[in-house]
């Protein structure tokens, strides 16, 4: 069921407008929470309301921020736009057509933690979206909302726009760290986690866009409202980014719980005319692929991994019949080749050479032995051996796709594909 | 015209530590030259109090600042997933037979450059690009070809 709570208004109205946000109920919630709520007021409707993270991993996110120490250091809220994983779009189109809404949930995060500063990381291509914001920010500073004594309140926060350039490893928190500090983006160790030692070793929360973008929603009408939309343990609602072969791509956002079957078939329009769904990468290219057969799934976290699966960012590549397994596994490793900082000497030495295989499979040079070749990889490369997580993510679709399609695999060996693809590919 | 050292020192105060300005202010430099110059790693070094080898060692990371002066249209083509599924690797072969100029490459005059990029969050436009910096999609050969050759509107 589609029910617009992050996006409710955007079509219909220019939201990067403050007096059209604030017309429409916007900074209400900002205004209840330093009217007369305590910041541990304010988290504790976050904790009601069972909000998890929409980065990736579905965190809790009053479970994260209760985390941070209560030490006295300045703390820090970094709002992750870095949004590079291929098939995800949408943090972009919050970013830059509802930006007030994740400035008015940027400050009740930090009000309800007791942040020094916020920082907003958007990725370098985001060039409209960072104008956008920027704007939005000071537009809010003009109006009081931002910046010293907000709203008359005895409560003062600065956010600060930055612009990462070009590297999609930067969207890994302790990354997005070691960039905002001005130094190449490499990850960090963990531990320490990020609130106990993060940015410029404080304690730092780092939350996704859309994450935060809830916020206004849960503190204006309460943790238990939010709590009770959708399925208990993953409530809200999900913005799916659809993209691949339906009729009406885009981003929609759903209930939780609403079957992958209506996002695909309803919402989007089903496959293009004349074809058939093979498969779906439900979370973007690092995400295990999802079969006809399990497309009554309901998008909510838990059900995603029941599956073996994730719901992730919910970037949805859809892919037919003319769509090979083997193609798009080495569309994914050529990319996560790419991206690899190059670290850690299972995730550099094994993108590149996952790539290898991949691509004379894919040019009609397969060898034999190669799909197994490719399963041996993914182990060596698997298993969290690496600093950080792209090293997994760059198995992860392999390893479903050779599990659901081994024989498209073999059958490179041989310099055929079952797809009758043809290719030509760039290096 | 370079880096305008009063925009500069208003982005570094923005920061609890200057170092964390300096993607800012390449940012800043390279929209203001088309590219970081020499002189802008010299400049935003002595800004910082960093050494020219700390700020070229941060800015050989990052793919998009531009070593070099800028062609006058830039075409940027995403090639990952749900763009090369639509086609994005055949218009970049398509441009490739038609100027002589492929992914990487400038055309001798100078006058327009192909790139290719990963995932753009713009995959409902698949294929897309940046066209001169602005996102764009869905591209295809014919509209390519026009933009290089100048029939694309003007470049920002
Ligand atoms: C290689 C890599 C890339 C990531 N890219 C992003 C990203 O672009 N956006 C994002 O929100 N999280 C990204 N994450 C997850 C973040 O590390 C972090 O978990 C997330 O921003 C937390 O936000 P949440 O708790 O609100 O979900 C990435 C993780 C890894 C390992
Ligand atoms: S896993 Fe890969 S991307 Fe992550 S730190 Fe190691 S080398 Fe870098
Ligand atoms: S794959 Fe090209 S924009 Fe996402």
């Amino acid at each position: 069921m589609i029910r617009k709570l992050l996006t409710e208004g955007m079509d219909t109205h220019d939201l990067t407008r403050l007096d059209v946000y604030r017309g429409r109920g916007g900074y209400a919630a900002l205004a209840k929470a330093l009217g007369g709520m305590s910041p541990e007021d304010v988290f504790n409707e976050v904790k009601t309301s069972n909000l998890r993270g929409r980065g990736g991993a579905g965190a809790g996110a009053a479970f994260k921020w209760s985390t941070l120490p209560n030490d006295g250091r300045p703390r820090y809220l970094i709002l992750n736009g870095d949004e590079s994983e291929p098939g995800s779009f949408s943090g972009r189109m919050l970013i830059e057509r509802n930006p007030h809404r994740i400035i008015e949930g940027a400050l009740l995060a930090a009000y309800a933690c007791g942040m020094a500063k916020t920082f907003v990381y958007l990725r370098g291509e985001f060039y409209e979206g960072y104008a956008i914001l920027k704007r939005a920010v000071e537009m809010a500073r003009d109006a009081g909302l931002v910046g010293e004594r907000i709203l008359g309140s005895g409560f003062s926060h600065e956010i600060v726009v930055h612009r990462g350039a070009g590297a999609y490893i930067c969207g890994e928190e302790t990354a997005i760290m070691e960039s905002l500090e001005g130094k190449r983006g490499h990850p960090r160790t963990k531990p320490p986690f990020p609130t106990a030692a993060g940015l410029y070793g404080m304690p730092t929360v780092i939350n996704n866009v859309e994450t935060i973008a809830n916020l206004p929603g849960i503190v204006e009408n309460g943790g238990a409202w939010f709590a009770a939309i959708g399925p208990e343990k993953s409530p809200g609602t999900k913005i799916c980014s659809v993209s691949g072969r339906v009729r009406r791509p885009g981003n929609y956002e759903i209930e939780m719980g609403t079957p992958l079957r209506e996002l695909i078939e309803e919402h989007a329009g089903g496959l293009e005319p004349g074809h058939e769904l093979q498969f779906i990468l439900p979370a973007g290219a690092s995400s295990a692929l999802i079969q006809p057969k399990d497309l009554d799934v309901s998008l909510d976290f838990d059900s995603m991994m029941a599956i073996r699966s994730m719901l992730g960012s919910a970037g949805m590549l859809v892919c037919d019949e003319r769509d090979c397994p083997v193609h798009v596994a080495y569309l994914g490793a050529r990319f996560y080749h790419h991206e690899s900082c190059g670290k850690c000497t299972p995730c550099r030495e094994g993108t590149g050479w996952t790539e290898k295989v991949l691509y004379r499979m894919e040019h009609g040079q397969g060898r034999p032995g190669d799909t197994e070749r490719l399963e041996q990889l993914c182990q060596g490369i698997g298993g969290r051996k690496c600093l950080c997580l792209l090293g997994d993510f760059s198995v992860t679709y392999l390893q479903s796709a050779l599990r659901a399609f081994r024989d498209a695999f073999v059958a490179h060996e041989h310099g055929s594909c079952p797809m009758a693809r043809q290719e030509v590919a760039i290096r | 015209m370079p880096l305008d050292l009063e925009t500069a020192r208003a982005a570094v105060a923005r920061y609890p530590s200057p170092r964390s300005a300096l993607l800012t202010l390449l940012w800043q430099a390279q929209e203001a030259d088309g590219w970081v110059t020499p002189q802008t790693v010299e400049t935003v070094a002595e800004l910082l109090g960093l050494t020219a080898s700390d700020v070229e060692s941060v800015l050989s990371f990052y793919s998009m600042y531009r070593r070099t002066p800028p062609a006058t249209r830039r075409l940027q083509v995403c090639r990952s997933l749900a763009c090369a599924m639509k086609g994005a690797e055949e218009i970049l072969e398509h441009v490739r037979a038609e100027t002589g100029v492929g992914p990487g490459e400038t055309a001798p005059d100078g006058s327009f450059s192909v790139e290719v990029v990963e995932c753009l969050a713009a995959c409902d436009h698949a294929p897309s690009c940046l066209w001169n910096e602005r996102m764009e999609g869905p591209l295809d050969k014919q509209g390519a070809l026009a933009r290089l050759r100048g029939q694309g509107g003007d470049p920002a």
